[in-house]
């Protein structure tokens, strides 16, 4: 892969021995002080605290003043030339920049070698819901709903779920962790013979809606396949295969089959579930077989009570649904019949003529069979139970047998190896149960139970050894526990090795389980789960279907995958000739080319297309509106926030809602109404910082479409006497800057934000890698790796690969 | 790290009686002896919490549709209802119906958010959406204890489903949504759930007790090797570990008194939210039974939820248009008022049920019935679709509480929904001032 990165980093850390007085080599109150009330304390001092920031009362004690963090806010804006503002009236000369900045580099060095030493910073954690649900899967070897009832995770200052100090812990998780224990381990440990297995095959649907009569007309109906499962086990995995091919018309899409289980209690309602939906592309000599699996409890099942009068039926139903590239149910339009046929209005006219028949081609499903399976059963006792109970202890004494399933099971569990000693107190406990319980297996479901509620199943115990560093690499880059071959090289010892390591993350990106890492961190860097927090108001977007909001979170996913796996430059993130869509989203935002079906897929990008860059995509942009408008404050807090690392503060407590019915508001532009705030003392010194970055987006409506009309105002109604106004994007940035839309915004973050870009990108990544805040002692890392992650183009792989090499991610200079 | 099991505790606990079987439960808890179970002199305090979504139809008094408005028209006694509420016209000796009442805290908040905040009263923080306690789990730390589960909390969804949208109405102490139970079947399990299948479910809980010291002893050996932070986050593991021990142990205590014989046929504990009649009609009939039988004393029930829910198509029921939240946001166009006031309709006829249940069972010795000593809330936490204002509420029960009814009482939008939760406290007997950002008890009820 990178050649760079395959001979390891080797990142500096200025080391002092922790001792704050030896940096004394500035005395602030002669050279520091004065210059920061001449130059900052205009807006920082006793008059006025812009930011909420006031110098002459923050404390130069840097460990014991309790004022670090903000003491490193300031050199980041200094840094950066965020401050003092261009336009200010007092600005620092090159001598006092210099010296300022050097005092405060080297009291931050100090005071974080300092800290290092006190052990303030979490390093173990918990797994999370998706990493626990990732991990019982692969543990267990069963398909099931792991994380149902454990709470929600809360999202960590920087926007992620993975930070140890914010994942809680509370007795009702304990409980959930044991009850799901028991249950899964109830499916995956099998008692007693074989079950039933019940079987249905057709290639024909059971019912249809086509009328029997064949003179109906072409009016098209809606197909519809459904297989009636008479007999069926009520709890167990079932499997669905489906044989279909497909007739597409040049320049249709591929039509999408639905298969849904479900049963019929009532007239009205058919309760059902989906199971799955594929895009059907096979030709129709060359069918396709598609597998669909589930657990029948997770399905409506006819109860044994009856709920309609005239249903006899009380199976299960297969359903297959046929649907268009875009979305629509299929018709038969050449099957020529219509339900019901024609009828005549009343008594005495003449009965409607049939419809004819359409004319132009149309796509279509062909099935020719659907087969219903459960329990599906590849083996009996399943591959679940014999990876669980070995079938080749069994010959042991029960002690001994158990001793030995526990050690391979242990040992999977807690990703390392286990020794006698660690087994003990989990055969001991296996010895109380065993008598109380009817068998081996149902006291070894128990013990195991015990094991998947250990804190060191459950956690991330920063033990410091090429295990625990297998771990993190592991639960980084596949969101689950570490493979064999991680494991095997942890035990000899060679992980650390830095080619080695090298070669072990590339192999895990490479792996398709690197798709965890790519859902996850792009969900939680870009903070995609505010789609479903926006619900899209039906009278503004009739048309919307609310399954695009999934295929947006898609697109950026990956999007960032493609980024990924491809190495391409993270400023692809800014702007780029491509996107990944799938038909739908490529139809919604009207592009030129759109894919045959509902598959993602790249697609080139043509100028009048207006797409290209996250910022163009629709779960940026959706998820920053309120599901009616679009929200420019929403929009520029989160790209200063989540692209360039600087957040804005906060607004204070009790700022009103912009409300547009108020009387100095009526009847403005949203545009104007933002300049109307801005010229309020109390919201201009943040909002002129932010309000332009959204701004210069304005040309995106709530839904993310391209428009060039303002929107209607609230209560405005559309008349033939106005047009409504152009839109308006262009802005003005604090430094002076004018952007005209878009295009604008992107060149300007291209050309000037590149630094605060490359910050954000390693931070972000840091963050999520190291399941922690970073603070201060980690600044000279994450500076070397910004450094290398610029002059590298901004490759992300590379940049992973010196992440995972650094001491940071080793956590070899933060033995406390 | 040899620390000897302790085994005497347990055993001692667990006695020499015929154990019977109990679900492995939440909230499961009792320090009351048998023999305190319903001999107190004061009768048992009941709660109730019910939330839907989306709001209800608000036409204005001169709108021909004001027949399809959810609040009633004219105002304290002189009060009548329209069409939307009639089910409840024989109960409404023992109903107020409040408008203008909502959580301030919650106003700025989206629309959608606000299923979360219905019983906690508090905004969401921002970035974590971190909730606090809500109304039920309150009252369950203070009554809680007196039966055999704390409380009960049901949903049409289940689980606790994603921030914002949460599928429960129900927050512990630290602001976690509590799982919710959605099944007819698995919620009478809960509740009644001592069989022969369940003998399985017996050995566990004895099991648990063992099972949660040896995690415990697990992580007391780990924490040694760690820095001082980790330790503490330990520690959080090691007390929710300690917490639930105690559960346990006191679940045990309840093994040796019996169940009250239960029948469910008449229950269709198979009804699924896919056929909304029938599945209504059976998650209040086990509320019912839950209350009768004393098994718990507070519960929540979410109908809907604001997010993806297997309650969205129950409209379709009636022959509308299967999307709850569609129909809400077309509340306001023509005919609208009437398709949502419908459902609205159909659902206060299935409150009405059980609020007539409640009423028909006598208590006590002084002609109480069930109701008397229970608190119903209903309502949503949106009037129209999207705004936080005004909620529809209504609040049912509670005669021999002190409470007053049969009006219908409107308060300025500065009155906080929490002044109604320090009234419920108050009539529970809960000493209490303040709920969140209450200023005082609410007027007129008491």
């Amino acid at each position: 892969m990178n050649s760079l990165s395959k001979k390891g980093l080797i990142l500096f850390l200025v080391l002092t021995n922790g001792n704050p007085e030896d940096v004394a080599a500035i005395d602030f109150e002669k050279e520091i002080e004065p210059v920061l009330e001449r130059v900052c304390g205009e807006c920082h001092g006793p008059e006025k605290q812009k930011a909420d920031l006031r110098f002459d009362t923050l404390s130069p004690d840097f460990l014991k003043g309790g004022d670090a963090d903000t003491w490193h806010d300031a050199l980041d804006q200094i840094n950066l030339g965020e401050m003092p503002p261009t336009k200010a009236k007092h600005q620092l000369t090159a001598g006092e920049r210099q010296a300022l900045t050097e005092w405060l580099n080297d009291s931050l060095n100090a005071v974080a070698a300092a800290k290092r030493n006190v052990g303030g910073r979490v390093n173990s954690r918990r797994l999370t819901r998706y990493e626990y649900a990732n991990t019982m899967r692969d543990l267990l070897g069963i398909e099931y709903d792991f994380s149902r009832e454990l709470p929600p995770e809360p999202t960590s200052p920087e926007g992620f779920l993975n930070n140890g100090r914010t994942l809680e812990m509370s007795p009702t998780q304990i409980e959930t962790y044991l009850a799901v224990a028991r249950q899964a381990l109830d499916i995956a440990i099998v008692t007693g013979e074989k079950p039933e297995v019940f079987s249905v095959n057709a290639s024909a649907s059971a019912i249809g809606r086509l009328p029997k009569k064949k003179d109906g007309g072409a009016v098209p109906v809606n197909p519809e396949f459904v297989l009636d499962v008479p007999d069926f086990p009520r709890s167990g995995e079932f499997e669905i295969t489906v044989t279909a091919s497909s007739k597409v018309p040049e320049g249709h899409g591929y039509p999408k089959l639905e298969v849904w289980l479900g049963c019929v209690p009532g007239i009205i309602h058919v309760p059902r579930k989906m199971v799955g939906e594929v895009s059907v592309k096979a030709p129709q000599d060359n069918p396709e077989t598609f597998t669909f699996r589930g657990r029948m409890e997770d399905f409506p099942q006819a109860g044994r009570t009856r709920f309609g009068k005239n249903i006899d039926f009380h199976g299960v139903i297969v359903m297959l649904d046929f649907f268009d590239a875009e979305g629509n149910e299929l018709h038969y339009p050449h099957k020529r019949y219509v339900s019901p046929p024609p009828k005549p209005k009343k008594k005495g006219d003449p009965v409607p003529p049939l419809p004819s028949p359409p004319t132009k081609p149309f796509p279509d499903i062909e099935i020719e069979s659907v087969h219903f399976v459960a329990p599906s059963l590849t083996s009996w006792p399943p591959p679940s139970h014999l990876a669980l109970l070995n079938p080749d202890n069994t010959n042991y004494k029960e002690t001994k047998r158990a001793r030995a399933d526990l050690e391979a099971f242990m040992s999977r569990a807690f990703r390392r190896p286990v020794s006698g000693k660690d087994i003990d107190p989990y055969l001991q406990l296996f010895e109380k149960i065993r008598p109380l319980s009817e068998s081996y297996p149902e006291a070894m479901k128990e013990t195991f139970a015990s094991v998947l509620v250990s804190p060191r199943f459950l956690h991330l115990i920063d033990t410091r050894d090429n295990f625990a560093l297998a771990e993190r690499l592991s639960y980084l880059l596949w969101s689950t526990a570490p493979d064999q071959r991680l494991l095997t090289l942890a035990k000899q010892k060679k992980l650390r090795n830095p080619d080695t390591l090298a070669d072990e993350t590339n192999r895990l990106m490479n792996d398709p389980r690197s798709s965890e890492f790519i859902n996850r961190f792009s969900d939680q860097w870009f903070d995609l789960d505010a789609l479903n927090r926006v619900a899209v108001n039906p009278e503004f977007f009739p048309e919307f279907d609310n399954e695009l909001k999934t295929a947006m979170q898609t697109e950026t996913r990956e999007y960032f995958g493609e980024i990924l796996r491809e190495d391409l430059s993270c400023l692809e993130l800014i702007d780029s000739n491509w996107t990944m869509v799938n038909r739908a989203l490529a139809t919604h935002y009207g592009l030129g080319h759109r894919p045959r079906g509902p598959d993602f897929e790249r697609v080139k990008l043509a100028k009048e297309d207006r797409r290209g860059g996250i910022l163009g995509q629709g779960a940026f942009l959706l998820s920053n509106s309120n599901g009616e408008a679009s929200h420019p404050i929403k929009r520029a807090v989160w790209i200063l926030d989540r692209l360039l690392d600087s957040p804005p503060a906060p607004p204070p407590p009790d700022v009103p809602e912009l409300d547009p019915e108020q009387a100095d508001l009526a009847g403005l532009t949203l545009k104007d109404q933002l300049a109307a705030h801005r010229k309020k003392e109390s919201c201009r010194s943040c909002h002129e910082n932010i309000d332009p970055w959204g701004i210069a987006l304005e040309n995106y409506d709530a839904i993310g479409l391209f428009r060039t009309v303002a929107p209607l105002r609230s209560g405005e109604k559309t008349s033939r006497d106005h047009s409504p106004p152009k839109l308006d994007p262009v802005t003005k940035l604090p430094h002076g800057e004018t952007l005209n839309g878009a295009d604008d915004l992107k060149a300007f973050l291209l050309k000037e934000k590149r630094q605060h870009l490359a910050q954000s990108i390693v931070k972000r990544l840091a963050t999520y890698a190291l399941g922690r805040s970073l603070d201060l002692s980690d600044r000279e890392t994450i500076e070397a790796l910004t450094e290398r992650f610029q002059s590298n183009d901004f490759r992300l792989r590379g940049l992973i690969v010196d992440l995972v090499n650094s001491d940071l991610f080793q956590h070899s200079s933060a033995r406390s | 790290m040899k620390k000897p099991w302790n085994i005497d505790r347990r055993t001692l606990l667990r006695g020499a009686g015929a154990s019977l079987a109990l679900p492995w439960l939440e909230g499961m808890t009792s320090t009351a002896s048998a023999s305190q179970i319903s001999t107190g002199s004061h009768l048992p305090k009941r709660l109730c919490c019910i939330m839907f979504p989306f709001g209800v139809a608000v036409p204005s008094d001169t709108d021909p549709a004001r027949q399809w408005g959810w609040f009633p028209t004219g105002e304290g006694k002189d009060y009548q209802l329209t069409k939307v509420l009639k089910p409840l016209q024989p109960l409404m000796d023992d109903v107020s119906i409040f408008s203008g009442l909502s959580h301030p805290r919650c106003r700025t908040m989206n629309g959608h958010d606000t299923g979360d905040t219905f019983l906690t009263a508090n905004n969401l923080a921002p970035g974590t959406y971190r909730n606090t306690i809500s109304l039920d789990q309150y009252v369950a730390k203070e009554l809680g204890e007196k039966t055999r589960l704390s409380s009960l909390t049901l949903s049409t969804d289940g689980g606790v489903g994603p921030r914002t949208r949460t599928t429960t109405l129900s927050y512990s102490e630290k602001g976690q949504p509590v799982p919710a139970l959605e099944s007819p079947k698995l919620i009478f399990q809960r509740l009644f759930g001592q069989d022969d299948a369940s003998k399985n479910d017996r050995a566990r809980l004895e099991n648990s007790g063992s099972i949660l010291d040896l995690v415990l002893d697990q992580s007391k050996s780990l924490k040694r090797n760690l820095g001082k932070a980790d330790q503490m986050k330990m520690e959080e593991f090691e007390t929710s570990v300690r917490d639930v021990e105690q559960r346990v142990e006191r679940a045990q205590e309840w093994l040796n008194i019996p169940l009250p014989k239960v029948d469910a046929s008449a229950i269709s504990l198979d009804a699924n939210p896919e056929a909304p009649d029938e599945y209504l009609t059976a998650m209040y009939d086990l509320l019912f039974l839950a209350y009768q039988t004393d098994i718990t004393r507070i519960s929540s029930f979410q109908l809907g939820s604001y997010g993806p829910s297997r309650a969205r198509t129950f409209p379709g029921i009636l022959g509308l248009d299967p999307d709850w939240h569609g129909l809400a946001h077309k509340a306001g166009k023509k005919g609208g008022a009437e398709n949502i006031g419908k459902f609205d309709q159909f659902m206060a006829g299935h409150l009405a049920r059980f609020l007539q249940r409640l009423k028909d069972t006598p208590e006590g010795e002084s002609g109480s019935s069930l109701l008397d000593n229970t608190l119903v809330l209903y309502g949503s936490s949106n009037s129209k679709t999207h705004q936080n204002v005004n909620y529809p509420l209504l609040l049912a029960g509670g005669k021999d509480l002190g409470l007053k009814h049969n009006h219908f009482l409107k308060f300025d939008s500065k009155t906080p929904l929490s002044n109604l939760f320090v009234s419920m406290l108050q009539a529970m007997a809960i000493e209490t001032e303040s709920f969140v950002d209450s200023t005082g008890p609410l007027n007129g009820i008491s």
